[in-house]
């Protein structure tokens, strides 16, 4: 059976939520950011030179996200992200250059696709103040890759062995995030925006180093959750090591 | 298979069988009895094989139901906290739950839970207190999410799917993974048909790359 591209949902039934892991107001300022990350207030540069506001979407492979593990790398390839009618199941198999984000916004109107055609290279500055309006969840990242990979090569790498290779990497980001509010709280329990980022940082740096070192066994944490089985006892050990911190 | 036995006196099944000297009716006879009769143990045998599975199943369904209502009787932030520290994800507790993730965050914040909600919470609990105990899995949230070899499904997309029966055979190994995977997904050799494999490179990451 030939390789289609996919959608979100089972064969005729699509759901589009399933491809979001946070959405407007609920997107934590406590997470990383990663691949399928959609920022808002940015701006780009049209062919005539005029400037305007625009929506992008991370393209760029979480493992090249970042110079030494922890800090942005200098460019990272986005894609311009612009208002599109909803992609019906039948038309996520063509459309090669969108990728379809339904429903991105609430309410009519909301949705929007990101456009491989038009892309972006964006600083660490220019992603760290814009607004991050979504998440995507594993699922939303793994067709984000399979219509990106397929638009450039045109070859259609099942989701589930994009999912199986990328795992690691959003297991560490939620790992992370969780680190960060274990320890420092949620963002709305801050009054002050600035020393929450700062706090953040911090705790961000601390879980970079903890999860790099080597867990009881000698093997490096960071390298345990690359394996299905061992991903629980990296948590469990992450949330012991969280209420050692928290009584200390 | 029945001419390889006749007029020999190996035993087919661990009986004796009838000396050469008779007449092949007789023994046809003898061995038309004999497959009569162990086709009717047989049969016998499997009727209460699926009796048996089927009160095994429903056994555990009421220990599953009684668990779970003596673990709902504990606040919601309880009951998170003790599936956390049996190494679930955040996000598999939301799917597991059938909640989304915000909605979960705002929990473990504190947050309203409805009742069902509560229960579904409970309700797993409890699940995992049965296949630790009854099938002595030890992780039991490292054994929900490892897949079944070859393929991309885990016990945690069957308890999604409200397939707990699945759940609790394949813990109990009384079911091989092929056997449950036909059950869950019969299109699962199709759907997992790849020309692609996914590898590990030198740095351990890992990679996609055509089969050889």
């Amino acid at each position: 059976m030939p390789l289609r591209l996919e959608y979100p949902g089972e064969p005729g039934d699509m759901h589009p939520d399933g491809m979001y892991l946070y959405r407007g107001a609920d997107v934590p300022l406590s997470r990383s950011f990663i691949t399928g990350d959609i920022l808002s207030g940015l701006e780009a540069r049209d062919e005539n030179g005029t400037v305007r506001e625009c929506i992008a979407i991370i393209l760029q492979h979480p493992c090249s996200m970042r110079i030494d593990g922890v800090h942005l790398a200098p460019r990272i390839l986005c894609a311009e992200v612009i208002p599109h009618s909803m992609f019906k199941p039948s038309q996520w198999t063509g459309n090669y250059h969108f990728m379809p984000l339904p429903s991105l916004l609430a309410g009519e109107g909301g949705d929007y696709a990101a456009d491989f055609d038009r892309l972006l290279l964006l600083t660490p500055a220019q992603i760290e103040g814009a607004t991050r309006i979504a998440i995507l969840s594993q699922i939303g990242v793994n067709l984000l890759m399979q219509r990106h990979a397929h638009f450039l090569t045109r070859v259609v790498v099942p989701t589930f062995q994009l999912q199986e290779a990328t795992a690691p990497f959003f297991e560490e980001a939620d790992l992370c995030q969780e680190w960060c509010e274990g320890l420092i709280g949620f963002p709305e329990e801050w009054d002050e925006s600035e020393k929450y980022k700062s706090n953040l940082e911090n705790a961000t740096s601390d879980f970079n180093e903890w999860i790099r070192q080597k867990d009881g066994s000698g093997m490096m944490r960071q390298k345990l959750l690359m394996e299905e089985q061992t991903r629980s006892s990296i948590r469990k050990e992450m949330r012991e090591e969280l209420r050692r911190r928290i009584r200390a | 298979m029945v001419s390889k036995f006749m007029g020999t006196s190996l035993p087919p099944t661990g009986g004796q069988l009838e000396s050469g000297s008779q007449s092949g009716i007789t023994q046809g006879s003898s061995y038309a009895k004999r497959t009569d009769d162990t086709g009717f143990l047989r049969s016998r045998v499997d009727m209460l094989s699926t009796d048996m599975r089927n009160l095994h199943h429903r056994s555990a369904n009421t220990e599953w139901q009684n668990l779970t209502a003596e673990y709902a009787k504990n606040s919601v932030a309880n009951l998170l906290s003790t599936i956390a520290d049996m190494g679930f994800s955040w996000n598999d507790i939301a799917a597991l739950c059938k909640v989304s993730v915000p909605a979960l965050r705002k929990w473990r914040r504190g947050g309203h839970a409805t009742g069902e909600n509560r229960r579904r919470l409970a309700s797993l609990i409890a699940l995992c207190d049965i296949i630790r105990n009854h099938y002595m899995v030890e992780e039991v949230a490292s054994w929900f999410e490892t897949p079944l070899p070859g393929v991309p499904v885990t016990p945690l997309d069957m308890y999604r799917a409200d397939r707990m029966d699945l759940v609790i055979e394949y813990a109990s190994s009384r079911m091989e993974p092929e056997r449950a995977l036909d059950e869950f997904d019969p299109g699962w050799r199709e759907r997992y048909t790849t020309p692609f494999e996914v590898i590990r490179v030198d740095d351990g990451s890992r990679s996609i790359q055509p089969k050889e």
